[in-house]
């Protein structure tokens, strides 16, 4: 039952329909947005596998890899919605709980659950890239279809969140990467390019 | 026939499951080599040569397109092949790089879907049908886009430069020596040869990187390699996806290592005539000629011969031009 609900919510959210966010007011919202926003969170995770691999990480560092994408991505998803509520609020005015904020911004990630298929080559760079415009596209839509937000002022509040959301990932980007690496248990993350090189010129060197 | 057009709903979708099964699993063989502690170890060097080698000596590797399973090229391409080994008979020829495998295996050899490629390949042979052909282009196209992926290609094309190296050696190439290396790639071939060229350019010998009907993205190996030749024909619609699939192709990205190497006069793009991409009236055709009177075979052949001849010269000039700078004109 549960399970079905979810897949309403998610593939109404998916199509931007005003019945996915009914669940903003609805008792159970939050349960059922936390449950899309970990299935889209897990999905991403499978999809950096092919990062992972090349990390040469192990089973359980891929585990904990897992776990540890999603508490990022979690934060991600809370300084995202702090972002945005702080835009709509001092910049334009606008009262709105941050709790039904959070829930839209944890709906915004349903495409994600698709999110797997940014491994396929060459074409899941713009299908990662077409997931992030989906996403931004769901949270202006529920900002405008159930807050009452004027279209406009919902682009601009997305975007001066998204702005903000970019400076604080780049003031905190060292210590959020070190933390990523500290839970998968490395030092660094490997580069394909120049680890090929490094190895290869250390067997030239040893020729 | 009616059975078919009855179920073309499931059929399509049944085909479209598959594809996407290739497509999420196409990165995981470069991956999987590469996890697995990636052994670099290469052959040693073999001992040092007590002739001097031939001044044309030069090392052809020819990589297949889309269409290969790596058991063996097909008859029209290995007679290009020989055909360029005629007009330049101290070339080494080098076919055996299976160009969609990191560890060169074919799709025939040990791998757990051996059987069914091995049915597909015999299946096109005989029936000659584009039904079994399809798949074997689908999974190989697959690996072109690991190839230029940013991601995966540079693990992909570390483990293709690895393979074309060994061959090369198994052939008696000589890394101390300066003879050139030239990477003819058709079609699909032709991505996976500039990605091999991005790690092969660090050996002594110049690396000229030649395009038949080459379908490709803008990666490294084209500003690494030290001359890039684009082979094209007027009717192969194919060569066009390259520009629009990939976005370092654009004009617009002007930055780009495609058309850097562009505006340095790295490469050149020379029409061969009116050749299409595949089958009757390709590149490698007996049965068609040119107004001249050339077969296109023996045109692209020609073409590519005077390419290997040119280089070779720059590289070894004759005796009588070297010694001769004290009687040049001041």
């Amino acid at each position: 039952m549960l399970g079905w609900e979810v897949y309403q919510v998610w593939g109404d959210s998916l199509r931007l329909r005003e019945s996915s966010f009914s669940v903003l007011d609805s008792p159970g919202g939050m349960t059922l947005a936390v449950i899309i926003f970990v299935l889209a969170a897990f999905s991403k995770g499978l999809s950096d596998a092919g990062v992972m691999m090349i990390n040469r990480v192990t089973k359980g560092q891929f585990v904990r890899g897992l776990l540890g994408g999603t508490v990022m991505l979690g934060i991600a998803a809370l300084t995202w919605s702090g972002c945005i509520w702080i835009a709509l609020r001092a910049a334009m005015g606008f009262e709105i709980a941050f709790e039904r904020l959070l829930i839209l911004v944890f709906l915004s990630y349903a495409p994600l659950v698709l999110g797997v298929f940014t491994i396929i080559p060459h074409a899941g760079l713009l299908w990662s890239l077409i997931l992030r415009i989906w996403m931004l596209l769901i949270t202006i839509a529920g900002l405008q279809q159930h807050f009452q937000v004027p279209l406009l002022y919902a682009v601009a509040a997305s975007g001066v969140g998204w702005l903000l959301f970019q400076i604080f990932g780049e003031l905190f980007r060292s210590k959020i990467e070190r933390l990523r690496l500290a839970l998968l248990g490395r030092e660094r993350w490997v580069r394909p390019k120049e680890a090929a090189v490094e190895l290869l010129e250390r067997r030239m060197a040893g020729e | 026939m009616s059975w078919i057009l009855a179920h073309l709903e499931q059929l399509s979708s049944v085909v479209a499951l598959v594809l996407l099964a290739f497509a999420l699993t196409a990165p995981f063989e470069a991956l999987r080599w590469w996890a697995q502690d990636v052994d670099l170890t290469l052959p040693s060097l073999p001992p040092k040569r007590e002739t001097p080698p031939e001044p044309g000596e030069c090392y052809v590797v020819y990589l297949t397109g889309i269409g290969g399973s790596g058991e063996s090229l097909a008859r029209r391409e290995q007679g290009f092949v020989d055909r360029v080994k005629e007009r330049v008979p101290d070339a080494v020829m080098v076919t055996d790089v299976f160009p969609f495998s990191v560890t060169n295996n074919p799709l025939t050899g040990e791998r757990p879907l051996a059987w069914l490629w091995s049915f597909l390949h015999r299946a096109r042979l005989t029936a000659k049908s584009l039904l079994f052909e399809f798949w074997i282009g689908a999974r190989n196209v697959f690996q072109v886009a690991v190839c230029s992926d940013p991601r995966y290609g540079p693990i992909f094309n570390l483990g293709i430069a690895r393979e074309v190296y060994e061959s090369l050696l198994r052939h008696g190439y000589d890394p101390r020596s300066r003879a050139p290396i030239f990477l003819i790639g058709y079609s699909g071939g032709a991505q996976v040869a500039l990605g091999a060229a991005c790690y092969l350019t660090r050996l002594r010998s110049k690396v000229v990187v030649i395009t038949v009907g080459g379908v490709f993205s803008s990666i490294p190996g084209i500003s690494l390699a030290h001359h890039l030749y684009c082979l094209t024909g007027s009717k192969d619609r194919t060569i066009h996806l390259g520009p629009v699939l990939f976005p370092g192709r654009w004009k617009l990205v002007s930055g780009s290592f495609w058309n850097r190497a562009l505006r340095k006069g790295q490469v050149t793009i020379k029409e061969l005539g009116p050749m299409i991409h595949s089958g009757k009236g390709d590149y490698f055709t007996r049965s068609v000629s040119l107004e001249n009177g050339t077969t296109f075979a023996d045109h692209t052949a020609d073409v590519v011969a005077e390419i290997v001849k040119t280089t070779v010269a720059e590289v070894n000039p004759p005796e009588d031009v070297a010694d001769s700078g004290g009687d040049k004109p001041r």
